[in-house]
């Protein structure tokens, strides 16, 4: 069988959220050809994903079909869906959720005394948060500009608070709270060809009117415009590098489909932008004599510092009169938490309020355990509707020890006999040591919000570690030092001068919010750099 | 911000509402059922018994229309059920699932069961008994199932009874009725009328 070539400018591997809009980026600022390699290919397509939906709800079937690659998958703490891997990636199936990090993220240790500062500041990235809301099209309504610091408006208002929002923010508003509108890349108004949001209440994990963002609309047009070709069933397996001058000649891989034919990829300029797990496993398995730890792995860092966060959720009893299921995915937000004055012990955490139905849910036996049938049963949910229930969650910062890493595991290994990755979330000496008085203090907080509006907790819980941390990054983190990072502040590879990596794989630490905007605004800033380069 | 040139900025925002309008992504959504596809022909449950034991496990309130359409609904949803279809698999989730074999055998079943019961103990079958007595045939059998008092999911139903109940309880309908408003949860809504609390209906 002969060997599939494949040649280009600019190379891409993965064709997620961060990929995409790179390619997007790249196609207006460079004259080179574009390349996108998948290793899956498309998945439910638009007109069907109405009924995706219905089966979604009805029987919790998955409305994205063929999204993934049996064979391969991360072991271990590998929170995320990481067998993932078809046209447009985790984004397909994303909530939508687009918070910014904030200025305290980027200088830990100058403002808080802790960790380590990244090479970057967030004035440097605002830019790339602006690029990036404006590609996907995010709506949002600026918080107090203290707590909520942005250089340009969003590019288009709020979503609209639904009635049970109105009543939560007035509730929160009497805890001392500053609350509002949640910033997400879905329409509030038509756009670009797109429907505004309509509330189905299913953006995660699948929008049925396309008024959510994803990648796809994005590549549609690229490739439409024959700007960027799309090579799909492509997984690559190795990059080479020449060891004279440490430039990287190519990539070679396999077709997915059941033929598994051998492709080369060569281009001038390399950007991995396939996820944390799969951008750090790919430069794990690129061992050679040269380079026997791995592509740009000199420094012995690339899987390391794996970064993420945690969160307490808890759900509270008001005496309001809440609906709901009026537009359950949409939250207040509130980054009072995120920027905090130096203090004795370090904590940091975002905060999100949602209506909720809990405890006001239909029940089939009573508090006697006396079966509920017919009338009875209508009467006693009514009952419980007549007090109203929110529920918040507050993700906090965890910063990463070195060894909370990525590692090849040689027991479980692919159709190609590569071995998977193995994923172990670790703290870092300071988060464990902080992370008692992390949860006494969120939990206090909980329960003075709630007796400040004469509610109650109903429930509170943490999340553990043991499945690892919500909005994974890092693995490739960026760094001014060659010797403890993986790349310089544009996400060039310090080893390679053609080497970039996009997205969350850069990342020093996770914050504590979502982490989808920054990894593409990080993404876009690393374009930025290879148009200059190029 | 960085400097994004205007005319190929506009040229692919452009090809965007094309690909956009070609893919009809203006369209509004719908809200039909899915159940009803040949996923499961032929996995039915028994008309006459299922009616019976409806009458006396959804409230009265809905009427016999409500009721009906409720016993629709659930029997739509049995006949649309994929075994072995795969499973959503949420954030933090890396394992593949499939959904279990189709429940209703079992629930047919328990359907018999009720039947056969009411044989030997009155000279009627289940559905030919007046409703108080099927009622007390229902919660003898509901009685003796374990666990809290939170109503299942409808696939993981330990008694038909309760699958028909839990499928009703889990519809929209059923929400703005406990509610006496048109919350129309799961529906495709304007954002137009979320601002204001839901238009009052008939509790």
């Amino acid at each position: 069988m002969t060997t599939r070539r494949i040649e280009a400018d600019i190379a891409i591997v993965g064709s997620g959220i961060t990929a995409v809009l790179m390619a997007a980026k790249l196609a207006e600022t460079t004259k080179g050809s574009i390349t996108i390699i998948e290793a899956g290919g498309a998945t439910t397509p638009f007109k069907e994903r109405n009924v995706a939906r219905q089966r979604f709800l009805d029987y919790n079937e998955s409305p994205w079909k063929s999204d993934h690659l049996d064979d391969q998958n991360a072991l271990g703490t590998a929170y995320g869906f990481s067998p993932d891997m078809h046209v447009g990636g985790l984004a397909m199936h994303w909530g939508a959720v687009t918070p910014r990090y904030s200025p305290d993220d980027f200088k830990l240790k100058s403002m808080h005394g802790v960790f380590e500062d990244w090479p970057i500041s967030y004035d440097d990235l605002d830019p790339f948060y602006q690029e990036a809301e404006e590609r996907m099209g995010v709506s949002g309504e600026q918080g107090p500009a203290a707590m909520d610091p942005r250089g340009k408006p969003f590019p288009m208002p709020g979503l609209p608070l639904s009635h049970n929002l109105q009543q939560l923010k007035g509730w929160i508003e009497q805890a001392g709270v500053t609350m509002w509108s949640q910033p997400s890349a879905k329409n509030s108004v038509a756009r670009d060809g797109r429907a505004l949001c309509q509330r189905c209440d299913t953006c995660y994990p699948v929008c049925p009117t396309g008024a959510k963002y994803s990648p796809e609309w994005t590549l549609d047009a690229l490739t439409n415009s024959n700007r960027v070709s799309l090579n799909t069933h492509v997984l690559v397996r190795r990059v080479h590098a020449d060891p004279r001058t440490g430039r990287i000649t190519h990539l070679t891989g396999n077709s997915t489909l059941a033929e598994g034919g051998d492709v080369e990829i060569h281009a001038k300029q390399f950007v991995l932008a396939g996820g944390f797990t799969w951008t750090s496993h790919l430069l794990l398995l690129s061992t050679s004599s040269a380079y026997p730890g791995g592509i740009a792995n000199r420094s012995g860092h690339v899987g390391q510092y794996l970064c993420g966060h945690r969160n307490l959720n808890a759900h509270i009893e008001l005496p309001l009169t809440l609906y709901p299921g009026m537009n359950g995915q949409h939250s207040l937000v509130s980054k009072q938490f995120m920027r905090v004055p130096r203090a004795a012990k370090y904590l940091r955490h975002d905060l999100r309020v949602w209506e909720s139905s809990v405890g006001r849910e239909a029940r089939w036996r009573d508090a006697q355990g006396k079966v509920l049938l017919g009338s009875a049963l209508l009467a006693d949910w009514k009952a419980r509707t007549h007090k109203g229930a929110a529920r918040i969650r507050a993700y906090h910062d965890v910063l990463p020890a070195r060894d909370s890493q990525l590692t090849l595991d040689t027991g479980t290994r692919n159709r190609f006999g590569d071995p998977m990755p193995r994923l172990a979330f670790k703290d870092h000496a300071i988060t464990t040591a902080l992370q008692g008085y992390t949860d006494d203090t969120i939990k206090a907080r909980f329960t003075q919000f709630a007796k400040a509006g004469g509610g109650q907790v109903i429930s509170m819980a943490s999340s553990s570690n043991d499945i690892g941390q919500e909005h994974p990054g890092g693995g490739c983190r960026m760094g001014a030092d060659p010797a403890t990072s993986v790349v310089d502040s544009w996400g060039r590879a310090h080893d390679h001068e053609n080497l970039w990596i996009g997205g969350a794989p850069v990342n020093v630490t996770a914050s504590c919010c979502n982490g989808t905007l920054t990894f593409v605004a990080l993404g876009l800033r690393t374009a930025d750099g290879i148009a200059r380069a190029t | 911000m960085a400097t994004m040139p205007t005319n190929r900025r506009s040229f692919l925002k452009a090809a965007s509402v094309s690909a956009a309008a070609a893919a009809g992504l203006a369209a509004a959504c719908t809200t039909e059922r899915t159940g009803g596809a040949a996923a499961s022909a032929g996995a039915t449950l028994d008309g006459p018994l299922l009616d019976a034991a409806a009458e006396v496990v959804l409230p009265a309130e809905l009427g016999a229309a409500g009721r009906a359409s409720a016993v629709a609904a659930f029997r739509s949803w049995v006949a649309g059920y994929e075994p072995a279809a795969e499973e959503m698999h949420g954030y933090g989730d890396q394992e593949i699932k499939y959904l279990p074999a189709h429940p209703a055998p079992q629930w047919n079943a328990q359907l018999q069961q009720l039947d056969a019961v009411a044989r030997k103990t009155t000279t009627k079958g289940f559905a030919q008994l007046e409703p108080a007595a099927r009622e007390a045939l229902v919660r003898a059998q509901l009685g003796r199932l374990k666990g809290g008092d939170r109503m299942p999911n409808v696939l993981t139903a330990p008694h038909v009874a309760l699958a028909l109940l839990a499928h009703w309880a889990d519809s929209p309908a059923a929400t703005d009725t406990v509610y006496g408003a048109a919350i129309g949860k799961d529906s495709c809504r304007t954002l137009a009328t979320v601002t204001a609390a839901p238009r009052k209906v008939s509790a």
